[in-house]
Protein backbone atom coordinates (compact mmCIF):
# COMPACT_ATOMS: atom_id res chain seq x y z
CA UNK A 1 0.00 0.00 0.00
CA UNK A 2 2.86 2.32 0.93
CA UNK A 3 4.51 1.65 -2.42
CA UNK A 4 1.32 2.51 -4.28
CA UNK A 5 0.89 5.84 -2.51
CA UNK A 6 4.57 6.69 -2.92
CA UNK A 7 4.21 5.70 -6.59
CA UNK A 8 1.29 8.10 -6.92
CA UNK A 9 3.29 10.98 -5.45
CA UNK A 10 6.26 10.21 -7.69
CA UNK A 11 4.01 9.84 -10.75
CA UNK A 12 2.39 13.17 -10.04
CA UNK A 13 5.79 14.83 -9.80
CA UNK A 14 7.02 13.04 -12.92
CA UNK A 15 3.96 14.20 -14.88
CA UNK A 16 4.87 17.76 -13.94
CA UNK A 17 8.24 17.18 -15.60
CA UNK A 18 10.30 16.27 -12.50
CA UNK A 19 12.92 13.91 -13.91
CA UNK A 20 14.30 13.01 -10.48
CA UNK A 21 10.89 11.59 -9.60
CA UNK A 22 10.90 9.54 -12.79
CA UNK A 23 14.37 8.27 -11.92
CA UNK A 24 13.09 7.14 -8.53
CA UNK A 25 10.25 5.21 -10.20
CA UNK A 26 12.79 3.72 -12.59
CA UNK A 27 15.07 2.58 -9.77
CA UNK A 28 12.15 1.14 -7.78
CA UNK A 29 10.76 -0.94 -10.64
CA UNK A 30 13.88 -1.66 -12.71
CA UNK A 31 14.45 -5.07 -11.18
CA UNK A 32 10.82 -6.17 -11.58
CA UNK A 33 10.82 -5.14 -15.24
CA UNK A 34 14.19 -6.81 -15.85
CA UNK A 35 12.89 -10.07 -14.35
CA UNK A 36 9.78 -10.04 -16.54
CA UNK A 37 11.82 -9.29 -19.67
CA UNK A 38 14.47 -11.89 -18.76
CA UNK A 39 11.68 -14.43 -18.22
CA UNK A 40 10.30 -13.69 -21.65
CA UNK A 41 13.57 -13.43 -23.59
CA UNK A 42 15.94 -15.69 -21.63
CA UNK A 43 19.66 -15.17 -21.34
CA UNK A 44 20.30 -12.49 -23.93
CA UNK A 45 21.89 -9.05 -24.00
CA UNK A 46 18.60 -7.81 -25.47
CA UNK A 47 17.18 -7.77 -21.91
CA UNK A 48 18.99 -4.51 -21.18
CA UNK A 49 17.71 -2.84 -24.35
CA UNK A 50 14.14 -4.00 -23.82
CA UNK A 51 14.14 -2.70 -20.23
CA UNK A 52 15.22 0.64 -21.67
CA UNK A 53 12.43 0.51 -24.27
CA UNK A 54 9.89 -0.27 -21.54
CA UNK A 55 10.81 2.77 -19.45
CA UNK A 56 10.94 5.06 -22.47
CA UNK A 57 7.46 3.88 -23.53
CA UNK A 58 6.29 4.42 -19.97
CA UNK A 59 7.73 7.95 -19.96
CA UNK A 60 6.02 8.76 -23.25
CA UNK A 61 2.62 7.56 -21.99
CA UNK A 62 3.01 8.96 -18.48
CA UNK A 63 0.38 11.65 -19.01
CA UNK A 64 -2.13 9.01 -20.17
CA UNK A 65 -1.50 6.75 -17.16
CA UNK A 66 -4.15 7.77 -14.65
CA UNK A 67 -3.22 5.24 -11.96
CA UNK A 68 -6.21 2.89 -12.40
CA UNK A 69 -3.70 0.04 -12.27
CA UNK A 70 -0.64 -0.15 -10.03
CA UNK A 71 2.54 1.22 -11.56
CA UNK A 72 4.08 -2.27 -11.42
CA UNK A 73 1.16 -3.81 -13.34
CA UNK A 74 1.29 -1.09 -15.99
CA UNK A 75 5.05 -1.55 -16.43
CA UNK A 76 4.62 -5.33 -16.59
CA UNK A 77 2.08 -4.94 -19.38
CA UNK A 78 4.50 -2.75 -21.36
CA UNK A 79 7.33 -5.22 -20.64
CA UNK A 80 5.30 -8.19 -21.91
CA UNK A 81 4.26 -6.35 -25.07
CA UNK A 82 7.80 -5.13 -25.76
CA UNK A 83 9.15 -8.67 -25.22
CA UNK A 84 6.51 -10.17 -27.51
CA UNK A 85 7.60 -7.66 -30.20
CA UNK A 86 11.21 -8.83 -29.81
CA UNK A 87 10.17 -12.52 -29.93
CA UNK A 88 8.17 -11.86 -33.10
CA UNK A 89 11.19 -10.18 -34.73
CA UNK A 90 13.45 -12.96 -33.46
CA UNK A 91 11.15 -15.61 -34.93
CA UNK A 92 11.28 -13.93 -38.34
CA UNK A 93 15.08 -13.74 -38.20
CA UNK A 94 15.46 -17.28 -36.91
CA UNK A 95 13.37 -18.72 -39.68
CA UNK A 96 15.87 -17.23 -42.13
CA UNK A 97 19.30 -17.35 -40.53
CA UNK A 98 19.71 -19.13 -37.19
CA UNK A 99 19.84 -22.85 -36.56
CA UNK A 100 17.70 -24.50 -33.88
CA UNK A 101 20.62 -26.41 -32.31
CA UNK A 102 20.53 -24.40 -29.11
CA UNK A 103 16.90 -25.30 -28.51
CA UNK A 104 17.49 -29.00 -28.28
CA UNK A 105 19.88 -29.14 -25.37
CA UNK A 106 19.77 -32.13 -23.08
CA UNK A 107 20.82 -32.43 -19.48
CA UNK A 108 24.43 -33.42 -18.85
CA UNK A 109 25.16 -36.73 -17.16
CA UNK A 110 25.11 -36.32 -13.38
CA UNK A 111 28.61 -35.91 -11.97
CA UNK A 112 30.07 -34.90 -15.31
CA UNK A 113 30.63 -31.30 -14.12
CA UNK A 114 31.55 -29.55 -10.93
CA UNK A 115 28.72 -27.84 -9.02
CA UNK A 116 29.19 -24.39 -10.59
CA UNK A 117 29.21 -25.57 -14.18
CA UNK A 118 26.38 -27.97 -13.34
CA UNK A 119 24.38 -25.00 -12.11
CA UNK A 120 25.23 -23.07 -15.29
CA UNK A 121 24.20 -26.06 -17.36
CA UNK A 122 20.95 -26.29 -15.45
CA UNK A 123 20.17 -22.62 -16.10
CA UNK A 124 20.97 -23.14 -19.77
CA UNK A 125 18.55 -26.04 -19.90
CA UNK A 126 15.80 -24.02 -18.21
CA UNK A 127 16.39 -21.19 -20.70
CA UNK A 128 16.28 -23.66 -23.53
CA UNK A 129 13.03 -25.15 -22.20
CA UNK A 130 11.48 -21.69 -21.89
CA UNK A 131 12.63 -20.83 -25.43
CA UNK A 132 10.70 -23.81 -26.74
CA UNK A 133 7.43 -22.47 -25.38
CA UNK A 134 5.22 -20.43 -27.65
CA UNK A 135 5.52 -16.69 -26.82
CA UNK A 136 1.95 -16.46 -25.47
CA UNK A 137 2.44 -19.55 -23.30
CA UNK A 138 5.71 -18.08 -22.06
CA UNK A 139 3.93 -14.85 -21.12
CA UNK A 140 1.49 -16.81 -18.95
CA UNK A 141 4.33 -18.73 -17.26
CA UNK A 142 6.25 -15.53 -16.57
CA UNK A 143 3.26 -13.69 -15.14
CA UNK A 144 1.92 -16.59 -13.05
CA UNK A 145 5.02 -18.45 -11.92
CA UNK A 146 7.72 -15.79 -11.95
CA UNK A 147 5.96 -12.47 -11.30
CA UNK A 148 3.35 -14.08 -9.06
CA UNK A 149 0.21 -12.53 -10.59
CA UNK A 150 -3.12 -14.28 -9.98
CA UNK A 151 -5.11 -15.91 -12.79
CA UNK A 152 -7.48 -12.92 -12.89
CA UNK A 153 -4.61 -10.42 -13.03
CA UNK A 154 -2.80 -12.43 -15.70
CA UNK A 155 -5.98 -12.59 -17.78
CA UNK A 156 -6.43 -8.83 -17.48
CA UNK A 157 -2.79 -8.11 -18.28
CA UNK A 158 -2.84 -10.25 -21.42
CA UNK A 159 -6.39 -9.38 -22.43
CA UNK A 160 -7.51 -13.03 -22.50
CA UNK A 161 -10.08 -15.15 -20.66
CA UNK A 162 -9.21 -16.76 -17.31
CA UNK A 163 -9.87 -20.18 -18.81
CA UNK A 164 -7.32 -19.47 -21.54
CA UNK A 165 -4.76 -18.50 -18.88
CA UNK A 166 -5.30 -21.80 -17.07
CA UNK A 167 -5.17 -23.95 -20.21
CA UNK A 168 -2.03 -22.18 -21.49
CA UNK A 169 -0.38 -22.54 -18.08
CA UNK A 170 -1.29 -26.20 -17.89
CA UNK A 171 0.13 -26.92 -21.36
CA UNK A 172 3.26 -24.85 -20.73
CA UNK A 173 4.04 -26.45 -17.35
CA UNK A 174 3.47 -29.93 -18.81
CA UNK A 175 5.98 -29.12 -21.54
CA UNK A 176 8.47 -27.70 -19.05
CA UNK A 177 8.10 -30.76 -16.79
CA UNK A 178 8.86 -33.04 -19.73
CA UNK A 179 12.07 -31.20 -20.59
CA UNK A 180 13.14 -30.45 -17.04
CA UNK A 181 12.08 -33.84 -15.73
CA UNK A 182 15.60 -35.02 -14.73
CA UNK A 183 16.32 -31.79 -12.82
CA UNK A 184 12.95 -31.88 -11.07
CA UNK A 185 13.58 -35.49 -10.03
CA UNK A 186 16.97 -34.48 -8.64
CA UNK A 187 15.33 -31.66 -6.67
CA UNK A 188 12.78 -34.08 -5.23
CA UNK B 1 -1.24 -26.26 -10.56
CA UNK B 2 1.91 -24.75 -9.08
CA UNK B 3 4.88 -27.09 -8.82
CA UNK B 4 7.17 -25.64 -6.12
CA UNK B 5 10.31 -27.18 -7.66
CA UNK B 6 9.51 -25.93 -11.15
CA UNK B 7 8.65 -22.57 -9.64
CA UNK B 8 12.00 -22.40 -7.81
CA UNK B 9 13.95 -23.43 -10.91
CA UNK B 10 12.28 -20.80 -13.07
CA UNK B 11 12.77 -18.10 -10.42
CA UNK B 12 16.46 -18.98 -10.12
CA UNK B 13 17.01 -18.92 -13.89
CA UNK B 14 15.20 -15.63 -14.35
CA UNK B 15 17.05 -13.96 -11.46
CA UNK B 16 20.39 -15.00 -12.96
CA UNK B 17 19.40 -13.95 -16.49
CA UNK B 18 18.15 -10.58 -15.27
CA UNK B 19 21.24 -9.93 -13.17
CA UNK B 20 23.65 -11.11 -15.86
CA UNK B 21 22.07 -9.04 -18.63
CA UNK B 22 21.35 -5.78 -16.83
CA UNK B 23 24.09 -3.21 -16.58
CA UNK B 24 24.52 -1.37 -13.27
CA UNK B 25 24.36 2.05 -14.95
CA UNK B 26 21.14 1.29 -16.83
CA UNK B 27 19.14 4.02 -15.02
CA UNK B 28 21.73 6.62 -16.12
CA UNK B 29 21.48 5.40 -19.70
CA UNK B 30 17.68 5.54 -19.65
CA UNK B 31 17.62 9.00 -18.09
CA UNK B 32 20.11 10.29 -20.70
CA UNK B 33 17.86 8.91 -23.43
CA UNK B 34 14.76 10.45 -21.83
CA UNK B 35 16.38 13.89 -21.70
CA UNK B 36 16.79 13.79 -25.49
CA UNK B 37 13.09 13.04 -26.05
CA UNK B 38 11.09 16.05 -27.10
CA UNK B 39 7.70 15.98 -25.50
CA UNK B 40 4.85 15.55 -27.97
CA UNK B 41 2.37 18.40 -28.35
CA UNK B 42 -0.23 16.54 -26.26
CA UNK B 43 2.35 15.80 -23.57
CA UNK B 44 3.52 19.42 -23.63
CA UNK B 45 0.01 20.75 -22.98
CA UNK B 46 -0.51 18.12 -20.27
CA UNK B 47 2.70 19.25 -18.56
CA UNK B 48 1.66 22.91 -18.82
CA UNK B 49 -1.77 22.00 -17.39
CA UNK B 50 -0.28 20.10 -14.44
CA UNK B 51 2.32 22.75 -13.72
CA UNK B 52 0.05 25.81 -13.99
CA UNK B 53 -3.33 24.37 -12.98
CA UNK B 54 -3.96 26.89 -10.11
CA UNK B 55 -2.81 29.86 -12.20
CA UNK B 56 -4.97 28.78 -15.17
CA UNK B 57 -8.03 28.29 -12.95
CA UNK B 58 -7.51 31.68 -11.24
CA UNK B 59 -7.12 33.37 -14.65
CA UNK B 60 -10.33 31.81 -15.96
CA UNK B 61 -12.22 32.97 -12.85
CA UNK B 62 -10.75 36.47 -13.21
CA UNK B 63 -11.79 36.71 -16.89
CA UNK B 64 -15.31 35.46 -16.08
CA UNK B 65 -15.61 38.01 -13.27
CA UNK B 66 -14.32 40.77 -15.54
CA UNK B 67 -16.89 39.88 -18.25
CA UNK B 68 -19.83 39.78 -15.84
CA UNK B 69 -18.83 43.10 -14.29
CA UNK B 70 -18.55 44.76 -17.72
CA UNK B 71 -21.91 43.31 -18.80
CA UNK B 72 -23.51 44.60 -15.61
CA UNK B 73 -22.01 48.09 -16.08
CA UNK B 74 -23.06 48.26 -19.74
CA UNK B 75 -26.74 47.98 -18.75
CA UNK B 76 -26.60 51.49 -17.27
CA UNK B 77 -25.72 53.13 -20.62
CA UNK B 78 -28.55 54.87 -22.46
CA UNK B 79 -27.14 54.02 -25.87
CA UNK B 80 -26.97 50.25 -26.39
CA UNK B 81 -23.30 49.21 -26.64
CA UNK B 82 -21.88 46.73 -29.17
CA UNK B 83 -20.63 43.29 -28.06
CA UNK B 84 -16.99 44.44 -28.15
CA UNK B 85 -17.87 47.44 -25.98
CA UNK B 86 -19.70 45.19 -23.52
CA UNK B 87 -16.80 42.70 -23.33
CA UNK B 88 -14.13 45.35 -22.79
CA UNK B 89 -16.30 47.61 -20.63
CA UNK B 90 -16.05 50.54 -23.06
CA UNK B 91 -18.47 53.41 -23.28
CA UNK B 92 -20.68 53.17 -26.39
CA UNK B 93 -19.20 55.14 -29.27
CA UNK B 94 -21.52 57.91 -30.49
CA UNK B 95 -20.82 61.14 -32.35
CA UNK B 96 -20.93 63.01 -29.06
CA UNK B 97 -18.54 60.71 -27.21
CA UNK B 98 -16.22 60.45 -30.24
CA UNK B 99 -15.64 64.21 -30.26
CA UNK B 100 -15.77 64.62 -26.52
CA UNK B 101 -12.45 65.66 -24.99
CA UNK B 102 -13.59 64.67 -21.54
CA UNK B 103 -12.58 61.05 -21.10
CA UNK B 104 -14.26 60.67 -17.71
CA UNK B 105 -17.67 61.81 -18.81
CA UNK B 106 -20.15 59.04 -19.38
CA UNK B 107 -22.33 59.16 -22.56
CA UNK B 108 -25.35 58.64 -20.39
CA UNK B 109 -24.82 62.16 -19.01
CA UNK B 110 -24.18 63.78 -22.41
CA UNK B 111 -27.36 65.01 -24.05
Amino acid sequence: MGTISSDEILLDRARKGDQNAFREILEQHQHTVARTVAGMLGNTSEVDDVVQVVFIRFYKTLHRFRGEAACRTYLTRIAINASLDVLRRRKNLRSRFISRDDENKTLAEPGAYDSESERFDRIQLINSAMNQLKPHHRAVVVLRLIDGYSVIETAELLGIAQGTVMSRLSRATAHLRTILGPILEEEN
Amino acid sequence: MKDPHLHTLLQEAVEINAEFNTQPFLPDRIMRKIRTINPSEEQFFQMIWFAFKPVILASVLFVLGFLSYNTFISRSYEVPPTTTEIVFGLQPLTLTTAYSTDLDESPSTIP
